[in-house]
């Protein structure tokens, strides 16, 4: 029985991800889905006779900007082509992608490795048009060409990941790109990231490549990791039982109920393309300004915006990793910043994001960003706790109940629960103080004789009997008052 | 009035626009030829009495208002069946299209109905396009008005049919190997193909993207220059469209030819024999009258013209009329149990014989195991042929051949089309090198049958070309003599 | 091409999607032998060299720009009554076709 170290593993993957431009790739017509079906369409998007595919410029300046974002090189000349099949979402029978010539070649990402950085190369990305979409029902398929013509790049990775891990890692990275350039949602939800990936498995120390299993359409970094490993191991088992095993070439698909994986085609009937340059479409020049406007404009990725977290916000790895995941959360983290004293609350403010709201949504059954608390409320919440007007235990009722009314500020929650109202006057603390040494007496001697813990009980006999409202200081300061002025 | 037929389309845009004769006196007497005529001639697959008359009406409404008339007001023209008029049947001269009603208009016809012009009907045609005789029409034979055994040519058979009986003042035919020129020469009259990208392409059904061009059809040189000025600009809906607008050419318009050079290929034109060749060598005669200098040109290479563009138009082909499914458009058969039955049945039943020739053979050039020996080949010629048209225009102004190395054939004479291919060899180039090309009558054979000059310029020299072609007219204008029988 | 065979026209068929009925396939195969054994003269040309003829070609004359690109702006959309019109079969503004089966063979 081998080990999986014996074996040296071969991963690629291909990632289609939708662009959001306004209109698709090659026709007029909205790049919005989810309306009534054949709602928005052109002549071009349906392959009407005698309709001309026009190129749309933001889908090129958003490739161009893909390519800068990943080190990459631009092709000053780049051109499209027809890639045949036949199928009903496909309305003219052939789709127009960059087969010979991508607009984007040669990039690379980095993926942190648990303590390594490594570098993922990008062989190449180009643009493509999607197809329609199909409803299955009994007794028929309907066909909607919504989303027929709309705009996808594919990213080519060279097939240099080793393992599943890497494999959703290096995915997240080109997820993440995408938000940070403003290319694309990639919300998988939507299907606006598929990726496909590429599997082989090899005795370690073998130079040529074996035969690679392809797994199409997989939506969800934890679906991917599980593909991957299975075919993996189902490879490996085949390899062990006969070492000259062949493993035919095939593509499947992963069932995510049944998780497992069922093939579409072998290799014999493998599709022939039969790619031809596509003559509608001038060669794509890209300018040298147009480099270098992308260039100066390009947004800040996520990698530096994780080091600015670091370096600029003192917040931990973690933190800085998991608020820059998604653009939308990182952006929301440092619009409520700007509601907070000061970036050095920054590590409070994270804290509060990513342990006492996360937990709550999670709680919730949603994610944290569909709670629609806005982010002045949170910068709020965090100021009331900075400028001590509430406890932190206090803040953690004020959280439950901005959960339950996300748009009800903290204040208003203060003001309306006099529950929450902060006790800091000396005046009203004091006889309760006073009742908590009379009641325990022996906590007194304790402390005469040195025992600091006593006087911890005591802080926290009086912080319970005002739940929690006192403040921390003033019980701290009249405590220590009256058992120096009892000696 | 009765001999209207036999003024120019710019004599009589005269008389309708100086009131002397109305646009429903013009639209009756041409609608009476029609009728007397096309049952025998069958050239018009569609002929639109009502909307014709009343279009005429209200121009004529429109005139006794005062409001400025456009450059085509009142003329009668005629569009070849694979070109788009909003609302009404296309059908490509096939079965399959027999029902489809484009969803847009062509911006070439609808830049003629900006100005006003009057459209009579569809032209016949052979399906999509292919074909040298008009024989390949799924709906019927359209014949030669010189000769009615005999064909008018292809594919715009119609078209020139109808031009050369005086049915219709002007018409657009589409040229992708010859289609306008060998029909217009085949029936005595002018035909033009512009510049690839001079005249937009949105509005035509697509056969060889990379060599169609719609072009005007006319008994007069000044009639074709005539349409040019209105359909020849930039169009954005055509990505391939230059970026030119329209230019004045009659005004440019003398039978002064002093100082220009032209191009003649001996070489490639030894094999040209009988009438043809003599004809040719008269025409070559009258330029030199005109104070035209001949020379000799090395344009060897395009006697590999035909291999070229059987296989590049046909690889082509097979891709613009995948979409042709059953799926989207076209008929179906209620038998169909899969989609891919929906395919099979529609399209073996839609497509004549012809058409699915040139398809299988434009899938084989381009299927995996054979691109490169076909199709990149044939690409890497047609290079060669642009660069020896290209490097003969460095010397010359023009470049003068026959329009066909023969005439007009009986109907049925080609049990085998292979033969009839070989006939476009003098065609096919400038529509390979993308270059304008007209043909002017250049005489009648002791047949009866009518021979053309073919005069090809450097590209975008329309002007230049069509005004060499009016030059080359004037020195004996055959337009004067009507086919006997369409008097 | 003189080993052009049936068998080759039969898998053309199979990739265009075209059902020829049998007699049809023998003519056929003969006319596609023929144009193949034509073009074959291509080879005689040498082209080591030569670059591939492409649309740039198109552009190489006096005063001649390309196209611009599109600009991201909505525009002429088709409506869907329009676009049915010519579908042969429609169901609730969808196009219809033959139920479409998902793939069922297991991974082995």
């Amino acid at each position: 029985m081998t080990s999986l170290k014996d074996w040296d593993v071969v991963i690629g993957l291909e990632i289609h991800v939708q662009l959001n431009t306004h209109t698709k790739l090659f026709s007029p017509a909205p790049n919005t889905f989810g309306e009534n079906p054949n709602q928005n369409i052109s002549t071009i998007c349906t392959g009407q006779p005698g309709s001309l595919p026009l190129l749309n410029e933001a889908a090129v300046e958003k490739a161009v900007q893909f390519g800068l974002a990943v080190n990459a090189d631009i092709s000053r000349q780049s051109s499209f082509d027809r890639k045949s099949y036949f199928y009903p979402d496909s309305p003219r029978n052939f789709q127009i992608t960059q087969f010979f010539h991508p607009i984007v070649k040669n990039g690379y990402v980095e993926i942190s490795l648990e303590d390594s950085v490594k570098k993922v190369e990008i062989t190449a990305a180009h643009l493509e048009d999607d197809a329609g979409t199909l409803k299955h029902f009994s007794s028929f398929t309907g066909v909607d060409d919504n989303r027929a013509g709309a705009p996808l790049m594919e990213i080519i990775s060279a097939p240099c990941l080793k393992s599943a891990s890497e494999a959703a890692l290096y995915a997240k990275e080109i997820k993440s790109i995408f938000q940070y350039i403003g290319a694309s949602d990639a919300n998988m939800d939507q299907g606006q990231l598929r990726m496909d990936a590429n599997i082989s498995v090899r005795p370690q120390g073998e130079t040529t490549l074996r035969n690679k299993v392809e797994i199409k359409n997989i939506n969800s970094f934890h679906f991917l990791e599980l593909a991957i490993n299975q075919e993996i191991s189902r490879q490996i088992a085949i390899y062990e039982k006969d070492p000259h095993a062949v493993i035919a070439s095939s593509t499947c698909r992963f069932d995510p109920v049944q998780k497992t994986l069922t093939v579409m085609r072998k290799k014999e009937s493998a599709e022939d393309y039969r790619y031809m340059p596509e003559p509608d479409i001038p060669p794509l020049m890209i300018e040298e300004e147009l480099i270098e406007r992308l260039t100066c404009s390009l947004p800040e990725l996520r990698r530096a915006r994780k080091n600015r977290y670091k370096e600029q916000l003192q917040l931990s790895k973690d933190a800085a990793e998991i608020l820059t995941e998604e653009k939308a959360l990182a952006d929301y983290f440092e619009e409520a910043l700007s509601f907070c004293p000061s970036s050095l609350s920054a590590n409070l403010l994270a804290n509060w994001i990513t342990i006492e709201f996360f937990g709550r949504a999670k709680e919730a059954g949603k994610h944290f960003l569909s709670t629609s608390i806005p982010e002045k409320h949170i910068g709020s919440l965090i100021t009331l706790i900075e400028d001590k007007t509430i406890t932190s235990r206090i803040a953690k009722s004020i959280a439950d109940e901005m959960m339950k009314k996300p748009h009800t500020s903290p204040q208003t929650i203060v003001q309306e629960n006099p529950d929450y109202l902060p006790m800091s006057d000396p005046a009203i603390i004091e006889p309760i103080v006073e009742k908590i040494l009379q009641d325990h007496p022996q906590s007194i001697e304790g402390f005469k004789n040195g025992k600091q813990k006593a006087f911890s009980f005591l802080v926290g006999q009086v912080m319970k009997s005002t739940k929690g409202k006192a403040s921390p200081e003033v019980v701290n300061t009249l405590l220590h008052k009256k058992l120096d002025s009892n000696r | 009035m009765n001999q209207l037929h036999t003024k120019s389309a710019l004599a009589i845009r005269n008389l309708f626009v100086q009131g002397e004769i109305s646009a429903v006196e013009i639209v009756s007497h041409y609608l009476e030829r029609i009728h007397k005529y096309n049952p025998d001639l069958q050239a018009f697959l569609k002929i639109y009495d009502d909307q014709a008359l009343k279009k005429a009406a209200l121009l004529d409404e429109k005139r006794a208002q005062k409001k400025p008339l456009g450059q085509m007001a009142g003329l009668p023209i005629g569009i070849k069946d694979n070109t788009h008029i909003q609302g009404e049947i296309t059908t490509c001269g096939s079965k399959f299209l027999e029902h489809y009603r484009a969803p847009f208009s062509a911006t070439a016809v609808r830049l003629m109905l900006e100005e006003d012009a009057i459209i009579m009907g569809k032209l016949n045609l052979d399906e999509f396009s292919m074909g040298a005789s008009s024989e390949n029409s799924a709906y019927m034979t359209t014949k030669n008005p010189w000769n009615t055994e005999c064909t008018p040519g292809g594919s715009s058979g119609g078209s020139a049919a109808a031009i050369s009986a005086r049915l219709i003042a002007l018409a657009t035919g589409s040229d992708t190997g010859g289609s306008i020129r060998q029909p217009a020469s085949f029936c005595g009259i002018s035909g033009f193909k512009p510049t690839y990208g001079r005249v937009s392409r949105y509005g035509l059904v697509a056969f060889g993207s990379s060599l169609d061009q719609i072009g005007p059809l006319g008994a007069r040189v000044k009639d074709i220059a005539l349409m040019m000025e209105t359909i020849g600009r930039n169009c954005p809906k055509d990505p391939t469209s230059l970026k030119k607008s329209s230019e004045e050419i009659l005004t440019s318009f003398s039978t002064d030819m002093k100082g220009k050079v032209i191009g003649v290929p001996h070489k490639l034109l030894e094999d040209l024999k009988g009438e043809v060749k003599t004809d040719f060598q008269d025409s070559l005669k009258r330029m030199e009258s005109l104070g035209a200098t001949l020379v000799d040109v090395d344009l060897d290479i395009l006697r590999y013209s035909i291999a070229v563009y059987y296989i590049l138009a046909t690889a082509e082909a097979s891709t613009n009329l995948a979409r042709f499914d059953g799926i989207r458009h076209g008929i179906r058969t209620p038998q169909a149990a899969s989609f891919e039955e929906v395919y099979k049945y529609s399209r073996d039943s839609g497509f004549g014989q012809e058409v699915k020739k040139r398809i299988l053979l434009g899938t084989f050039v381009l299927s995996s195991g054979h691109r490169d020996e076909f199709y990149r080949k044939a690409q890497k010629i047609r290079y060669l042929i642009a660069e020896a048209f290209h490097n003969a225009f460095n010397k010359t102004d023009f470049i003068a051949m026959p329009t066909c190395p023969v005439t007009a054939f009986a109907l049925g004479s080609f049990p085998d089309p292979f033969e009839m291919y070989l006939q476009d060899s003098l065609t096919i180039p400038a529509s390979l090198a993308g270059l304008p090309a007209i043909s002017v009558p250049s005489g009648i054979d002791s047949k009866n049958k009518p021979m053309s000059l073919q005069i090809i310029g450097p590209k975008l020299q329309d002007a230049a070309v069509l005004q060499a072609g009016y030059a080359f007219e004037q020195t004996a204008p055959l337009y004067k003599t009507l086919p006997k029988g369409f008097l | 091409m003189t080993d052009f065979t049936e068998d080759m026209l039969c898998n053309l068929e199979k990739m265009a999607h075209i059902e020829c009925e049998k007699n049809e396939e023998a003519l056929l195969t003969d006319s596609l032998k023929k144009i193949l054994d034509y073009v074959e003269q291509l080879s005689e040309v040498s082209t080591e060299d030569t670059p591939i003829f492409s649309h740039q070609m198109f552009l190489q004359a006096k005063n001649a720009s390309p196209q611009p690109l599109r600009k991201d702006e909505p525009g002429y959309l088709l409506p869907t009554e329009t676009y049915l019109e010519n579908v042969p079969e429609k169901t609730a503004g969808m196009i219809r076709v033959p139920p479409v089966l998902q793939p069922k063979e297991k991974n082995g």
